[in-house]
């Protein structure tokens, strides 16, 4: 519960998938599952993000596989993935462009 | 192939029905995930980086033009448009949605497939030799023990949650091409010592983490006890693997932490007690299984139109060439179809194409298709006959790249473009490889090389067992990708050598290109195969391309393992590679230009003009050699030659009446011809001279390679050259010899020391004649010269 | 509190005389059925000598991922007891079947774990027919 003695609370957000279409979901200050990784709530304390996340965890009928991922603010203010699969998440995969990258583009939005 | 029964098709209905049930009891809540979840992987829905995966089963890689067809409806209708074909002959959808599954799994039931157990802790799907019934090589096909083992392990109550995963593969021949030497069961068919039919059971193979290869439980059980021992393993294992820890959960870590011979020991005991619950209803259920796997009808048909169109298009010829395997009857071949083109996706084929390898499948190959594990999909049953209008018919599929075991043939897993384990990427180091030779048209030349690559360590792409093994990792936060060397998948099983350090995204396509180099300046001939040549060379020279600044190996050290990897070979072919050998370094030609300098310059001069050349001129040369050494390197097109002279001042200090040599000759050498060639040879690593066995002295025992102290390494590639080979060599090039030769000089040094030689007389007798020196002293390391200790000759 | 299922579904424990722990079975033959507890790593072919006198053997199911017990079941059986076998602990209704058909005669869960999982999921998933390959190849 509370934090180990050494190791400093990086921000985080909260993510999972959703339950009936298998892709990255992501944890909105307004309390919904967004599909953005810069619409979700960053968390910068360490015990209200464990509480969203075991929140997350127990919340069988919309999600599955709740984690926390490293992020960051970006320049525009908008949270951004430090770590490069979490970038991939936002997108989809590099070979064919299928996934978040595609549907976004549909829809004329951006992701990260 | 197999022949479903209403049981088999009951399975399967009631199977698709309750998965139906357990998805809605998990929407609704009833169901937590981690009560789901083991459900669901048991019929094959894994959740990957960006959505759902399907994974459905091929049991023993084996389907028919109705299946292929349904695999490309349920594509189009359900995914997007294409599958995924694997490393365990199965295929996968990377985008169905959870809702889907049931109506997917319920299409399959159609055609008699299923996605059961090919995920979760429970017995995978069996699979088996991808040219069973077909290849020359087989002792029996076996895919009916496969089948017979698929029915066995499929919703086996005792086994639905192992500690891990359990795979087992079967193959019916000693070449291996299930790569059983891998798996958690390892089978072989196999005769007895009376020619009964019988198994050879392996045990606790793996990649993954820690690779092992499997173990030998027994050399040969008969056929009617497969049952029964092979449920005696899975029981033990259950009961006693460990659960403490996934990374030490499977059945290679028991085998290994308890012995073989102690796992041997308790399997041995319970397959005595199991033996008793086995009446031989499933020996019966064998016996007809067999019934479906009879060989086809084959064709006999001329084969003239095959043999015109090998000739005429040479399209068709190096597909043919490349593509095809030798049949066990004759008029037929098998065909490998590689999902491989150059720059796509390793293992992905369209639904169109997956729908034109089944009408091909059903009009030329009697309606059977295979899936090979390295992600290709095989016909096994091909006239030759048809094999004009089957190669037109992919061709206009885009099926019919001729790249069938060459180096763009790669296995690679999908890794982080789908895969939420991977720490990497694959996928786009296999398109840029593939690219990059192709673009080279180097592959044919490379020849037969498996590059396997995997995204993390969980080795899904097999790279252990690659002649190239790549690993996908992170470091500091990017992606960075170790090889491996040595690794090889068939019945001489070996994991690969880590080289060394890995490379980054950037580096490790040019890392790749290196290895190739360097394989193909080593490599004796074409012949050689690239892991024919590691085996031959080992890792040294391959760490040498790929790292030159790391420390070196000491050269005591290094000689010896030189003198092995050219062993018995000609003064040509060592030189062509001595040159281009990392190990080797920067390397240069060290000639007086004397009596016998010809053939080594001659030598150099053909292989590669521009190695650099160093001539030292003592200031008391014979004019005809300054002549001479001026005629040949004009002739020779020698592009790098370097004059080195003795130090100005120094002469002047100590010589400054060219007379030094009738005081003291060593001091006079050391001045004059040492000292300038240690200067000049600063830089190299390595120097060639052209000493021989046959002139006697300290020359007799020398080798090709010899150390200079920790500083350099000589090259004596005449070492064994005779007299006769030089006067044959010199006579066949018709090469001109120093003029002093044909007037009594067979050997010539400075002008001052040489006097000429009579008839009966050692070659090197009027070098120093009346004095006990025989060698200048450039063949000792400096701080040796006053002892006069010979030093490594 | 505790459910017994059995075949109708819900039941009441039939079994009335308590358990024991395996290390605490008395010495030697008592007078009374005995019924004990094992756990899943238990070696149970050290109970061999013992099958006469006991009535019941309890497993235990840590989590319903945890595959051992329908293994110490089947060994039992293979060894020759013919007493009741009881898994108990974390199963999912789905996990009958395998249950029954590893050589158990019937299943506890807690009190919880019913309320998830209603008397109406277990008779659902143990009276669909079970199509078993293991039967038509083995005894």
């Amino acid at each position: 519960m509370s934090s180990s003695s050494k190791t400093r609370f990086t921000p985080k957000i909260l993510t999972a998938y959703d339950l009936l279409l298998g892709e990255a979901v992501y944890w909105s200050p307004c309390g919904t599952w967004k599909k953005l990784f810069h619409q979700a709530l960053l968390l910068t304390g360490e015990s209200r993000a464990n509480v969203l996340l075991a929140a997350a965890q127990a919340d069988a009928g919309r999600v599955f596989g709740a984690y926390l991922a490293e992020a960051r603010t970006g320049a525009d203010g908008r949270p951004q993935p430090t770590h490069f699969r979490e970038a991939f998440r936002t997108r989809g995969p590099s070979n064919l462009f299928h996934g978040k990258q595609a549907e976004l583009a549909s829809e004329g939005l951006e992701n990260v | 192939m197999y022949n479903y029964t209403d049981f088999d098709r009951a399975f399967l209905k009631a199977r698709v029905v309750q998965f139906d049930d357990q998805v809605e009891r998990r929407i609704g809540g009833a169901l937590t995930e981690d009560e789901f979840r083991p459900l669901r992987l048991m019929n094959g829905l894994y959740q990957l980086l960006h959505a759902y995966m399907l994974r459905v089963a091929i049991p023993y890689g084996t389907l028919n033009s109705r299946q292929m067809h349904k695999l490309a409806d349920i594509a189009d209708r359900w995914d997007k448009g294409y599958g995924h074909f694997t490393t365990r002959q199965n295929i996968q959808y990377h985008w169905p949605k959870l809702r889907d599954v049931p109506k997917i799994l319920a299409a399959l039931a159609e055609v008699d497939m299923h996605a059961v157990q090919t995920s979760g802790p429970c017995i995978r799907a069996i699979t088996a030799d991808h040219l069973a019934g077909a290849a020359v090589d087989e002792l029996a096909d076996p895919r009916p023990t496969a089948e017979l083992l698929r029915q066995w392990s499929s919703d086996h109550n005792e086994f639905a949650f192992l500690p891990r995963k359990f795979k087992i593969a079967v193959t019916g021949s000693e070449t291996d091409r299930a790569v059983i030497r891998a798996h958690d069961i390892g089978i072989q068919l196999v005769q007895g010592p009376e020619g009964e039919a019988g198994y050879k059971i392996l045990v606790g193979g793996g990649l993954g983490r820690t690779p092992m290869i499997a173990k030998v439980m027994r050399d040969f059980l008969p056929r009617a006890d497969l049952l029964p021992y092979v449920e005696a393993i899975l029981q033990v294992y259950n009961q006693i693997g460990r659960r403490d820890n996934k990374y030490k959960a499977r059945i290679k870590i028991t085998v290994h932490e308890l012995g073989i011979e102690a796992f041997r020991e308790q399997v041995e005991a319970r397959f005595i007690l199991q033996r008793r619950h086995f009446d031989g209803s499933d020996q019966t259920v064998l016996a007809r299984i067999e019934q479906d796997f009879t060989a086809p009808e084959f064709l006999d048909l001329p084969t003239g139109a095959f043999k015109a169109a090998r000739r005429e298009d040479p399209a068709f010829r190096l597909f043919a060439d490349t593509n095809l395997s030798a049949h066990k009857h004759d008029g037929y071949a098998i065909v490998s179809v590689s999902l491989k083109k150059h720059g796509a996706t390793p293992g992905d084929a369209s639904s169109a194409q997956m729908r034109a390898l089944a009408e091909i499948a059903k009009a030329y190959a009697h309606d059977e298709l295979r899936v090979s594990h390295e992600q290709n999909i095989v016909l096994p049953h091909v006239p030759l006959a048809y094999l004009p209008r089957v190669y037109a018919a992919l061709r206009a599929a885009d099926l019919a790249t001729a790249n069938i075991g060459l180096i763009s043939d790669m296995i690679a897993c999908p890794g982080m473009d789908y895969c939420d384990l991977a720490t990497a990427r694959s996928i786009p180091l296999a398109q840029q490889i593939a690219r990059r030779f192709d673009a080279l048209k180097l592959e044919h030349e490379i020849g037969h090389l498996k590059i396997k690559i995997s995204g993390c360590v969980n080795a899904c792409g097999h790279h252990h067992v690659g002649h190239i093994g790549i690993l996908g990792l992170e470091k500091s936060g990017i992606e960075s990708y170790q090889i491996t060397l040595g690794g090889e998948a068939g019945a001489e099983a070996g994991i690969g050598r880590r080289v060394g350090p890995g490379f980054s995204a950037e580096a490790i396509l040019p890392a790749i290109e290196t290895l190739i180099k360097t394989y193909l300046a080593l490599r004796l001939d074409p012949d050689e195969t690239f892991h024919l040549a590691f085996q031959r060379l080992g890792m040294a020279p391959f760490r040498a391309a790929l790292y030159p600044d790391a420390p070196r190996t000491p050269l005591i050290k290094r000689v010896p393992e030189l003198n092995r990897q050219y062993r018995d070979q000609s003064a040509q072919s060592l030189l062509t590679r001595a040159l281009k050998d990392p190990q080797l370094g920067r390397t240069a030609l060290v000639s007086s230009f004397g009596a016998e300098s010809v053939v080594l310059l001659h030598l150099v001069a053909t292989i590669a003009p521009d190695t650099p050349v160093l001539f030292v001129d003592t200031g008391l040369l014979f004019p005809e050699t300054l002549k001479y050494q001026k005629m040949l390197a004009g002739r020779f097109g020698l592009s790098d030659l370097r004059i080195l002279k003795p130090d100005r001042a120094r002469l002047f200090e100590q010589d400054p009446e060219n007379s030094l040599h009738q005081l003291d000759t060593d001091t006079c050498c050391a001045l004059r011809k040492i000292g300038p060639l240690q200067e000049g040879l600063k830089g190299f690593d390595a120097w060639i001279t052209g000493r021989k066995r046959y002139q006697g002295g300290q020359r007799q025992a020398l080798e090709f390679f010899e150390n200079e102290g920790d500083l350099r390494i000589k090259i004596n590639p005449l070492a064994h050259w005779s007299r006769g080979d030089m006067l044959a060599y010199i006579a066949k090039h018709d090469l001109p010899r120093h003029p002093l030769v044909q007037r009594g000089y067979p050997s010539i040094g400075c002008a001052p020391c040489t006097t000429a030689v009579a008839a009966g007389e050692p070659a090197r007798a009027g070098r120093w004649r009346n004095l006990e020196k025989t060698e200048c002293g450039i063949h000792f390391p400096p701080k040796d010269r006053k002892t006069g200790e010979s030093a490594g000759l | 509190m505790s459910v017994v299922i059995d075949d109708n579904g819900f039941c009441a424990d039939h079994w009335t005389h308590g358990f024991c722990r395996v290390d605490d079975l008395p010495a030697r033959e008592s007078t009374g059925p005995l019924a004990v507890d094992i756990d899943n790593d238990f070696d149970v072919s050290a109970l061999r000598e013992r099958f006469g006198g006991i009535a019941l053997i309890r497993v235990a199911f840590p989590t319903a991922t945890d595959g051992r017990g329908y293994s110490q079941a089947r060994h039992l059986r293979m060894l020759g007891y013919r007493g009741r076998l009881r898994a108990a602990g974390h199963l999912i209704a789905d996990q009958y079947v395998l249950a029954r058909q590893s050589g158990f005669d019937e299943v506890e869960i807690s009190d919880s774990l019913a309320a998830r999982q209603p008397e109406a999921q277990w008779r659902n998933c143990a009276s669909r027919a079970r199509h078993s390959y293991q039967t038509l190849l083995r005894t």
